[in-house]
């Protein structure tokens, strides 16, 4: 089984396989809207709900500066929390907050953002390799 | 069976709070725009000033981190909108009294009851304690609070993922 951590420190992805061999990372944040019913994930270890593919929502959806990217997320289980997980999206689309943030800065509505490069990255690993968990850590309010 | 649903999604644990909603409880038709006659993709902070007068708070650079909060006590109706960095009310909160100024674009006001949300935007939706929140498929997003069988306020909150 893979294995995806986060760190809210240093804003980094780290992509590991069932040998815990590091297979990737990438760019991060949870930075999220102030309306969001999350303001961000809580350091700990989640299970994922989409363990083999990530959840999509079609090609009219799913693109490099939709809500989500082109791979779309992938959901972990999280208590009173139904749609939280890791996704890509908004590559070059500004947010509207002052600092007008892109791709992995974007602003969420709790979820964690990366790249493009590490959602490929991860959904090539789930693929052959589940992705059983993810391990939050130093993680806080974002801005 | 639109009541069994309302059971369900109060019943069920996992629908408590609208992150990103599966398709099932998202709201189908078009999403609402407007509150208090403001229209949350394109009302920018001096309307509101020319419509609603000076504000009763204005803050900005709040430690909401948003570009401004703003509030307006219109006797007795607190209208609060976020300014984003387009200078555009993207969140508009009314609460306190019910008034005509304290409505959705489409009729639901302060002081209705849950049959009239269901009436104007239907039964897919998700409730948490007092709370209902309507998704719509753009992500745009309504809260509803409740005192007992009334509504005490609505959030109206454009898309953000």
């Amino acid at each position: 089984m893979s294995h995806v951590t986060f760190d809210g420190q240093t804003h980094e992805l780290i992509v590991r396989d069932r040998n815990g061999r590091v297979v990737g990372t990438g760019h991060a944040n949870n930075r999220t809207d102030s309306h969001a019913t999350l303001q961000f994930v809580p350091d700990g270890t989640y299970a994922v709900r989409d363990r083999v593919v990530p959840h999509r929502h079609g090609r009219a959806e799913d693109t490099v500066n939709g809500m989500y990217g082109t791979f779309g997320i992938i959901r972990i289980v999280m208590n009173g929390h139904v749609g939280i997980g890791i996704h890509a999206g908004r590559q070059s689309e500004p947010d509207t907050t002052p600092e007008r943030a892109i791709g992995p800065d974007h602003v969420t509505k709790g979820c964690i953002r990366t790249n493009e490069e590490t959602m490929r990255c991860i959904t090539e690993l789930m693929r052959n390799d589940p992705l059983l968990s993810v391990t939050v850590l130093n993680n806080r309010r974002q801005r | 069976m639109r009541r069994f649903l309302f059971l369900v999604l109060l019943l069920c644990p996992e629908f408590l709070a609208a992150d990103h909603l599966p398709a099932s409880p998202m709201a189908r038709g078009i999403p609402e725009k407007t509150l208090s006659g403001i229209d949350i993709h394109r009302s920018h902070l001096k309307t509101l000033i020319d419509r609603f007068g000076q504000p009763t708070s204005y803050k900005k650079y709040p430690e909401t981190e948003e570009a401004a909060e703003v509030t307006w006590d219109k006797d007795g109706t607190i209208i609060h909108a976020t300014i984003n960095a387009d200078d555009i009310a993207y969140a508009v909160e009314v609460s306190g009294k019910p008034s005509a100024l304290a409505k959705t674009g489409d009729g639901l006001m302060l002081g209705g009851a849950l049959r009239d949300l269901e009436r104007i935007y239907g039964t897919r939706f998700v409730k948490q304690g007092n709370q209902i929140t309507i998704q719509w498929k753009d992500g745009t997003e309504m809260r509803a609070k409740f005192n007992g069988p009334r509504i005490v306020s609505i959030l109206l909150l454009a898309e953000v993922e």
